[in-house]
C-alpha cells in the first residue's frame, strides 16, 4: 500500500508542471522498478516536451538501475514490462524507446519475444539490434532463424547483426570491403 | 564516364521503408549519392594525378587528398589540389568547393571517394559516430587518413580502428594536435624528467556541456541528406539541435565536451604521464542532465579513473577549479593540473591553444634526461599545421613511429571518456580489465562496448 502510494506520488511529480519536481523524480527513479514502467510508458508520448523526457530519463534510470549485478530477478520484471510497451499499439517511438532499454535489461527468457517483433515492420530494426545487443545462443539463433523467413528488404539487416555478433577483437576491422562497396 | 557523372546522378533517392529506420539500397546509392558538380557551377571532371602507388606516396610525390567532412574543423583541412570533398551538407560542400582550384569530384558520400583510385589520401572531419567507420573503410580502401578527435565512440570501434591501421598498413593521425604543440611537449619533457616529483594525481576541468531549448522535429533542409547524416546511428527524426555543432550535445552523436575537448585534454596527460599504453582499472562518473531541452548529454560531470602500475588517479571535472596560473588571476577555462610530490604544473588547453608554465619553457632537459620525440621536420608555428605537416611528413617516409598521435594511443586516450560516459549512464561504478578490454562483472556494461549500426554500415 505504501509501495503504490509512493509510487503515485512519483509519477505525479513526473508529470509536474514544475521542471525541478520532475527533475527529481527521473533522477532518484532507480528503485521505483518495474511497476512504474507502464505508465512511464505512456508518458513518454506525452505532448508536453518536458515531461516526455522525465518519463524517458526515469524509464531509463529504471532499466538501467534494474539492470545492475545480481538483480537479474528485478531486470527481469522490467523486461517483461518494457516488452509490453514494445509489442503495444503505443506510438511508435515509444515503443522503439523501449526496444532499445531492452538491449540493455533483457536475457535469453525475453529473445522469443523480442523476435516476434522482428516481423512488425514499425519496429524490427529496433528489434533486431535489441537482439544484437543481448549476450548468448538464444538471441543469436533467432537472429539467424529470422534471416531464413524475413522479407528481401529486411534481410541485410538481420545479415549484419549475425555478422557483428561474430566479430571478433583480434580481427574486426581487417576484413575485405562490405559488398556495399565490392 | 563513370556513376557520378551519369545522367541520372541527381535522381530522387531510392529509399526503403523498413521500420522508423531506413535503408539506402546499393542501387539507390549509386544514382543519387553524387551531388552534381554542375549544380554548384563547377565543371565535372576526374583530375590528373594518379600517382605511380596509390596510398603510397614517394617522397617527391604529390598527394593526392579526399576530404569527408567539411563543417568545423573538417574544412580546415582542405588543400587548393584537393582531388574530392563530400559532405552531407551541399553547404558546406560548395562551401569548401570554393577554396579550391581545378575541378573536384563533389559528393555526399564518402564511398565515392573511397571507391577512386587516384586518391591517396582523406582527411575526416565527420560527425563523431562517422570516425571509425569511414576510418576503418579508407584502411581498407589503401588510403592514409587523418581523422579528427574524438577517435571514436565504442570500445569496438577502437579496436577495429587499430587493426585496420596496423593491419593495411595505413599512415593514420588522429587530430589531437595538441601533441604538435610546442608548449604540451615541453610541459611532457617538464613533467617526465621529474621536476615536479612522482605525479601521483591529474586534475582536468571543462567548463559546462551547452543546454538550450527543443529546437522541432521538422523535414530536413533540403541541402541536408538526413539518412546519410545518420548513417550507422540510431534513426531519429530531423531536428536542427541535433546537426552540425549542435550534435556534441547528444549522446548518440558527440556525447559531450568529455568526449570532445576531454579527447584533446586526455591525449596531453597521458602523453604526460608517459602512459600512451595504459588503461586504468576503475572508473567513476556523476553528472546532471538539463531538466529540460531535447539535449541529453550531463550538464555538469565529474569522473574518475584509476590506474595501477603506476598507481596514479585521474579526475574530469565540469565546471571544475578554473586554476589561473601561479601569478595570475585570470581562470583557465579548462585544462589540467599535475600534482607532483614535491610541486605542481598546469598546462592549459589541449589543443591548438594550449599553454603550460614559465617553469617549464625555461626548462630544458639534461643531455642524459628524458627526451620526448616531436618531429622536427615541421616548420609551422600552428600546432595544428604542424600536426599536419607531420602527417605528411610520416605519409611520405611511411614510417608510422613518427607520427605525433597515430592510432593505439589514440584509442587509449578515447577509451578514457568511453569508459566514463557508460559508468555516468549507469550510476555506479566499474571496474575495468585492461587486458580483456572488458568491464569486470558487469554484463549490463559490457553491452556498452559496441553499439548495433542500422544497415548498411559496419566495420569491417
Amino acid at each position: 500500500m505504501e509501495e503504490d502510494a509512493k509510487r503515485a506520488l512519483f509519477l505525479d511529480q513526473i508529470k509536474s508542471a514544475d521542471a525541478d519536481a520532475r527533475y527529481r523524480s527521473w533522477r532518484s527513479a532507480g528503485p521505483v522498478g518495474s511497476k512504474a514502467v507502464p505508465a512511464l510508458g505512456d508518458l513518454l508520448s506525452s505532448p508536453d516536451k518536458g515531461v516526455a523526457k522525465s518519463a524517458k530519463g526515469a524509464l531509463e534510470t529504471i532499466a538501467l538501475y534494474a539492470g545492475r549485478p545480481h538483480a537479474a530477478a528485478e531486470a527481469h520484471a522490467v523486461s517483461e514490462e518494457l516488452l509490453k510497451i514494445a509489442a503495444s499499439d503505443s506510438p511508435i517511438p515509444a515503443r522503439a524507446e523501449a526496444l532499445r532499454m531492452l538491449g540493455f535489461t533483457a536475457d535469453r527468457r525475453s529473445v522469443p519475444a523480442i523476435a516476434r517483433l522482428l516481423n512488425d515492420p514499425a519496429v524490427r530494426d529496433e528489434a533486431r539490434m535489441a537482439l544484437e545487443r543481448i549476450p548468448g545462443r538464444e538471441s543469436l539463433d533467432a537472429l539467424r532463424s529470422a534471416v531464413r523467413t524475413a522479407p528481401e528488404e529486411f534481410k541485410p539487416n538481420l545479415e549484419q547483426s549475425v555478422y557483428n555478433r561474430g566479430l571478433r577483437p583480434a580481427t574486426i576491422g581487417i576484413v575485405a570491403l562490405t559488398t556495399e562497396l565490392s | 564516364m563513370n556513376d557520378e557523372n551519369s545522367a541520372d546522378a541527381a535522381a530522387p533517392a531510392a529509399v526503403e521503408e523498413t521500420s522508423p529506420s531506413r535503408r539506402v539500397t546499393r542501387r539507390g546509392f549509386i544514382r543519387t549519392s553524387a551531388v552534381s558538380a554542375a549544380a554548384f557551377g563547377i565543371p565535372y571532371i576526374i583530375p590528373d594525378g594518379v600517382l605511380a602507388a596509390p596510398g603510397r606516396p614517394g617522397a617527391n610525390d604529390r598527394i593526392v587528398y579526399g576530404h569527408i567532412g567539411l563543417g568545423g574543423q573538417g574544412i580546415s583541412h582542405v588543400v587548393p589540389d584537393a582531388a574530392a570533398l563530400c559532405d552531407v551538407d551541399s553547404d558546406h560542400l560548395a562551401n569548401a568547393a570554393k577554396r579550391v582550384n581545378g575541378t573536384p569530384l563533389l559528393t555526399k558520400d564518402y564511398r565515392y571517394i573511397l571507391d577512386r583510385k587516384d586518391i591517396d589520401a582523406v582527411t575526416i572531419g565527420a560527425p563523431d559516430h562517422w570516425h571509425a567507420i569511414m576510418m576503418v573503410q579508407a584502411c581498407q580502401a589503401g588510403k592514409d587518413v587523418y581523422s579528427e578527435k574524438p577517435t571514436c565512440k565504442t570500445i569496438q570501434e577502437g579496436q577495429a580502428m587499430i587493426n585496420a591501421a596496423d593491419h593495411y598498413k595505413r599512415v593514420v593521425q588522429i587530430g589531437a594536435q595538441g601533441r604538435s604543440n610546442p608548449s604540451a611537449h615541453v610541459a611532457c619533457e617538464y613533467i617526465r624528467n621529474g621536476q615536479i616529483g612522482k605525479v601521483n594525481r591529474v586534475e582536468v576541468w571543462h567548463e559546462n556541456n551547452w543546454t538550450d531549448g527543443w529546437g522541432a522535429e521538422t523535414d530536413p533542409p533540403s541541402t541536408i541528406d538526413w539518412d546519410l547524416w545518420l548513417g550507422p546511428a540510431q534513426w531519429k527524426p530531423y531536428n536542427a539541435q541535433y546537426v552540425h555543432f549542435n550534435f556534441r550535445w547528444m549522446m548518440d552523436f558527440g556525447a559531450g565536451f568529455i568526449r570532445d575537448r576531454g579527447n584533446h585534454v586526455l591525449s596531453i596527460v597521458l602523453w604526460c604521464m608517459n602512459q600512451d599504453k595504459a588503461a586504468p582499472v576503475s572508473v567513476e562518473a556523476t553528472g546532471e542532465p538539463a531538466k529540460d531541452g531535447v539535449w541529453d548529454v550531463p550538464v555538469t560531470m565529474e569522473a574518475k579513473w584509476e590506474f595501477k602500475n603506476p598507481d596514479w588517479t585521474l579526475t574530469w571535472s565540469q565546471p571544475g577549479a578554473r586554476y589561473p596560473f601561479p601569478g595570475t588571476t585570470a581562470p583557465i577555462p579548462w585544462g589540467a593540473k599535475y600534482y607532483g610530490d614535491h610541486d605542481t604544473l598546469i598546462v592549459s588547453g589541449g589543443d591548438s591553444g594550449c599553454d603550460t608554465e614559465p617553469k617549464a619553457k625555461a626548462y630544458t632537459p639534461p643531455a642524459n634526461g628524458v627526451h620526448v620525440y616531436q618531429d622536427n621536420t615541421v616548420t609551422s608555428a600552428d600546432p595544428l599545421e604542424r600536426h599536419r605537416e607531420n602527417w605528411r611528413h610520416c605519409m611520405r617516409t611511411r614510417n608510422t613511429a613518427e607520427l605525433m598521435m597515430p592510432i593505439d594511443p589514440a584509442v587509449h586516450v578515447i577509451t578514457l571518456p568511453i569508459l566514463a560516459n557508460i559508468s555516468y549512464r549507469l550510476g555506479r561504478k566499474l571496474q575495468w580489465d585492461p587486458a580483456r578490454q572488458e568491464f569486470i562483472g558487469d554484463e549490463e556494461a559490457n553491452r556498452y562496448l559496441a553499439q548495433p549500426y542500422r544497415t548498411p554500415w559496419k566495420l569491417g
